[in-house]
Formats: structure tokens, C-alpha cells, sequence
């Protein structure tokens, strides 16, 4: 185990893709796309701190926790579609095999790249969260706590579900299309689906909580529903979360063990030869 | 030193490389010459741990491609026939980035930048972004980025494809430069006239198998077991067939109209009574000279086409 740690976190060269994130996105170098991202972040946050002090009490710190996460289902692939296929498109992707690293470290690393962005914006959250509990006059900190991690851990999940379907893809933009197309059908067609001809039976109530963060998001609290539940619902969902992290980027780093080489010289079969 | 050995790579039914073996010591300038589909680049792959062999193994320096791969990374520069550049960033940015990919401490990172990108005379583009350099300045990159940990073999896949005469010349200067430098440099190419210029050892690949190794003159003379000279004449050839053939040394002449074609193994002295024969015997000698054959003569000559 702590040899994983060693190899796959700690003395990863990889991590050098936390800088490259950082410059991708906040260097002079940065592109224009880069750049109108980060002022569109900028603007979204100042904005959210702005909105929390003009209605004070109103704004229930749920609803931040509920915008953090919509944000990060959208920032999170637009940032890691390209972790491998982008390499594969500019075919950058042999250079990276061909250096001392692992393809499991190249994974981790692209991963840790990633998160580091995310933590950031995270902890940059808490600013308007911590300002809307001013305004409340009695705070559940141990559930708010339990749906920022939840939050944390389903934009872990994307981001894993990210570098897996990027892995199997040769296009970035193929790779984004097929991840925000499964986020649209897993968070909103589905629930919806569900919701319409199962109706509110127990069945559908836990299918959809175990696929959809927003539905944990809302319990607990009277966002939308009003119900009050155990303080420490979201756990399992968060574990749930975790693992298919895990499993995802362990999918991702077999899948990358399918040598593209191999499959690219593969020879036709005969009949096809002469087509 | 590098060492290739019995080298083997199949694709389902289809052999791609076919027992390749080849020796290289550091200072060696290796020309990899084959067709298009011939192995050069699956054998380079393999050399470079991106592929693994069928059989047979590469060591470099006492690493075993199939059992110490990540040494072997570590002692390579590798260089394929693409840029595979991150165009959004800076010169000095894309180097040390690979810098730290192949462990360079952080605090040498920046004078090892400095010394490659002098080396590849690109000193002034360190902090331009990469899409601003010309194609030949992107090759330059690619060569400064293989050189940044400072690897002992080289492996370039055809790293003169699409550069002016200027830039190919650059190169070259600046791949025995590398050779002088102690490295083990592996180049594939097709334009063999340079590589002639600059390789000390060449191999010829064909359908997977070496069909010959060796110093480039040792190879062109291998083809070439008897000198041959082409005589111009005033006059038909034929009439000069029966005084040269008495001319110790000519081994058989033939004649095309006015033009002759001389075998001949023998002295300095014999040689020089080929000229006086045909100038004494009135046939109007315009000119003589030795034919040479040179390494794209060997490859047309070794090599059917073929592959696999």
C-alpha cells in the first residue's frame, strides 16, 4: 500500500501536470479559452458572494454546496477531456510512454493535476458558504460538512469518469461530448424518467439517490423538499462515489495498456486486403 | 554500448522484424536505412520499450528492454517522425516539463534548459511559445527535449523529413556533434547521401530482416568486390576490347557504342596502362574514371522492395 503511495503520489513526476494546470490556466501563457474560462469562474463567484450578502437569510447554504457541484460536473471534463486523448491527438502521447513514468502514474498525476484545480475552487466555495450560515439561524455543520464532501467526491467521480472514457477515445472533443452527454442522461433524464413512471415509490427514490447527488443535496434541509433525515445521510453515497473513483481510474490505466501500437499495426484480415 | 539481439516482433501472423541483431558502441552514428513497411520503426520501438518484442531483447548499458524497461527510458532520447509539441506553451516551459518527467532535480533544471537550448542554437526562443517556431526550429526542440536528461543512445525516426537544405545541414552538424559527445545515435532515414555524411555504421533493413551492417565503406565495398571504370571514346568501344583485355588486372570489358566498361582488380600501374592502351591505340580517349558506387546503390542493390 505504501508502496503505491510512494510510486503512484508521492514521488509521481507527474505531479509536474499540478503546474501545468496552474499555468494552463492562470500564466500569461494562457489561452484565450483558458482564460475566458477562468473570468467566467471569477465573475460566477464574485457574483455568488454578492447575491449571499444582498439576501442574506434567503440564500440557504445548500443552494451553494447545489451550485458548487454544477459547476464542477461542467469544469471538471471541460478540463480533463483531453488528459489522454488531447496527448493521442497531438501525438504527444508516445513521448509521455516513452519517459520513466507509469502509465498508472500518468493517470494519478493527470488526476492529481486536476484536483488540485478543484480543491482550489473548493476551498474558494467556502467564502460564500460560510458567509450564508451568518445569515441562518441554526446551522446543521455536521450535514452541510457531509454534502460538501459529497459534492467533492461526485466531481472526484467525474473526474475519473473523464480520464477513463479520454482513455478509450482518440478525440477530446468526442471524449467531452460523451462525458457531458452521460452527466445529462445519469443527473437529469434519468431521475426525470424514473420519477415519471415509477412514480414516488421507494425503488425509484433509491435508485435515484444513489445515482444523483443533487437528490442528496436537497434531503435534509427545506431546499425543495422540506423532509428532515439522518444527519449523516450522504455517507454511503460518498463512499459510493469513492470507489467508482478509484475503479474508473483503474480502468483507465488498464485501458491504456491495450498498446495502441499493437492495435494500429494490427494487419487487415486477408479478405479485406484488397478493399 | 547497445546491444540488440535476436530482436523479433509478430503482429498475429505477420513478422514485422525478423531477428534483428546489432551491436553499437557510444560514439557510433548507426543509419537505419529500410523501404517504407520494412521494421526500422517497430525495431526502434522496441528499442525503446514501446513495444514489447516477441522475442529477442535490446540492452543498453547492461539494461534489458523486457526486464528494466523504466532504465532504459531513462537512458534514451527518443525522437519520433512527429513533433507531438504542446503548442500552448513556452520553450522553456515544454523543456522543463520534460525535464522533470525524467527526474532532472528542480534546481538543475534551469541551467540544463540553458545548455540544451544552446546546443540546439535556440537560445534566443526560450520564451517564445512553441507554435512561433518554424518546423525546423520545432525539430531543433524535439532534439533539445530527447537531450534534457542527458541520455546515452538517441533514437531519431527520420529527423530530417520536411526540413530546407539549411536546417538539414544544422542538423547534421549538430548529430555528430552528439556522437562526439560519447551518445549512441540511432537515425532512420531515407535521404541516403547524408546519412552517408555523417553515420559511421549502417544497417540495412528489409521485411523485417538486416541485410547488412557494417561501416558505411566497408559495406559499399562488400557490394563492390571489383573496381570498375567507364572509358568514353571517340570512336566505337568495341575495336578496344581485345588491347585492354591483354592489360594485366582487367578482368572483362564491354562495350555500349563509344563508351566502355572496364572490371578491373589490379595496381596503380596497371591502372594507369588502361589510359595509356586506349590513348597509343588511337581510339580517341575523352575520358576515364572510376565508377562509384555509394549507399543508395547498395540499398537499391540489397533490397527488392518488399515487405511484409
Amino acid at each position: 500500500m505504501m508502496q503505491h503511495y510512494r510510486r503512484l503520489i508521492k514521488e509521481n513526476p507527474m505531479k509536474i501536470e499540478i503546474s501545468r494546470f496552474q499555468r494552463r490556466f492562470f500564466s500569461a501563457s494562457a489561452t484565450l479559452a483558458n482564460r475566458a474560462m477562468v473570468l467566467l469562474v471569477v465573475t460566477s463567484f464574485v457574483g455568488l458572494c454578492l447575491i449571499v450578502l444582498t439576501f442574506g437569510e434567503a440564500i440557504n447554504p445548500t443552494a451553494i454546496i447545489f451550485t458548487q457541484t454544477m459547476l464542477f460536473c461542467a469544469f471538471g471534463p471541460m478540463m480533463l477531456h483531453g488528459a489522454v486523448a488531447g496527448e493521442r491527438e497531438r501525438r504527444s502521447w508516445e513521448l509521455l510512454l516513452v519517459a520513466p513514468v507509469t502509465k498508472g502514474q500518468i493517470v494519478v498525476g493527470k488526476f492529481l493535476g486536476a484536483m488540485a484545480l478543484l480543491v482550489a475552487g473548493a476551498v474558494a466555495m467556502l467564502a460564500p458558504l460560510v458567509l450564508s450560515t451568518f445569515y441562518q439561524k441554526q446551522v446543521d455543520f455536521s450535514s452541510l460538512l457531509i454534502k460538501e464532501l459529497v459534492s467533492i467526491s461526485f466531481c472526484m467521480l467525474v473526474c475519473s469518469w473523464t480520464i477513463f472514457i479520454s482513455s478509450r477515445v482518440n478525440r477530446p472533443l468526442m471524449a467531452l461530448g460523451v462525458i457531458l452527454g452521460t452527466e445529462f442522461v445519469l443527473l437529469a433524464v434519468v431521475p426525470a424518467l424514473v420519477s415519471t413512471m415509477v412514480g414516488s415509490d421507494r425503488i425509484s427514490q433509491i435508485f435515484i439517490l444513489y445515482l444523483n447527488p443533487f437528490d442528496v443535496l436537497s434531503k435534509g434541509t427545506n431546499l425543495f423538499s422540506g423532509e428532515s433525515i439522518d444527519p449523516f445521510y450522504g455517507v454511503t453515497q460518498l463512499c459510493v462515489y469513492l470507489v467508482f473513483t478509484v475503479l474508473f481510474l483503474i480502468y483507465a490505466e488498464k485501458t491504456l495498456h491495450f498498446a495502441d501500437n499493437d492495435v494500429k499495426f494490427l494487419p487487415k484480415p486477408k479478405e479485406d486486403a484488397g478493399s | 554500448m547497445l546491444e540488440v539481439k535476436k530482436l523479433r516482433k509478430e503482429y498475429g501472423g505477420l513478422t514485422a522484424v525478423n531477428g534483428v541483431s546489432f551491436e553499437l558502441q557510444p560514439g557510433d552514428i548507426f543509419g537505419f536505412i529500410g523501404s517504407n513497411g520494412a521494421g526500422k520503426t517497430t525495431t526502434i520501438r522496441m528499442i525503446s520499450t514501446l513495444l514489447e518484442p516477441t522475442s529477442g531483447t535490446a540492452i543498453l548499458n547492461g539494461h534489458d528492454v523486457r526486464k528494466d524497461p523504466m532504465a532504459i527510458r531513462r537512458s534514451i532520447g527518443n525522437m519520433p517522425d512527429f513533433f507531438g509539441l504542446y503548442d500552448d506553451v513556452k520553450v522553456w516551459e515544454y523543456l522543463d516539463f520534460f525535464a522533470a518527467l525524467y527526474e532532472v532535480p528542480p534546481r538543475d533544471r534551469p541551467g540544463v534548459i540553458d545548455n540544451v537550448l544552446e546546443l540546439t542554437d535556440l537560445t534566443v526562443k526560450r520564451d517564445a511559445f512553441v507554435q512561433s517556431l518554424s518546423r525546423g526550429m520545432q525539430q531543433r526542440l524535439c532534439l533539445a527535449r530527447c537531450l534534457v536528461h542527458d541520455p546515452a543512445l538517441l533514437l531519431l525516426d527520420e529527423p530530417a523529413s520536411g526540413l530546407d537544405p539549411r536546417a538539414r545541414s544544422e542538423l547534421k552538424e549538430l548529430i555528430v556533434e552528439l556522437g562526439r559527445m560519447g551518445k549512441i545515435v540511432i537515425v532512420s532515414s531515407h535521404i541516403l547521401p547524408e546519412l552517408a555524411d555523417f553515420c559511421n555504421t549502417v544497417g540495412i533493413i528489409e521485411r523485417g530482416e538486416m541485410l547488412a551492417f557494417g561501416g558505411v565503406n566497408e559495406i559499399v565495398r562488400s557490394m563492390q568486390p571489383v573496381r570498375a571504370f567507364k572509358a568514353s571514346l571517340i570512336r566505337n568501344g568495341e575495336g578496344a576490347i581485345p588491347t585492354l583485355t591483354r592489360i594485366p588486372g582487367v578482368l572483362k570489358v564491354e562495350a555500349n557504342e563509344s563508351d566502355l566498361r572496364i572490371e578491373f582488380e589490379g595496381s596503380k600501374e596497371q591502372q594507369a596502362e588502361i589510359a595509356t592502351a586506349l590513348v597509343e591505340g588511337g581510339f580517341g580517349l575523352l575520358g576515364l574514371r572510376e565508377e562509384e558506387t555509394n549507399l543508395e546503390d547498395v540499398f537499391l542493390k540489397l533490397t527488392t522492395g518488399a515487405v511484409n
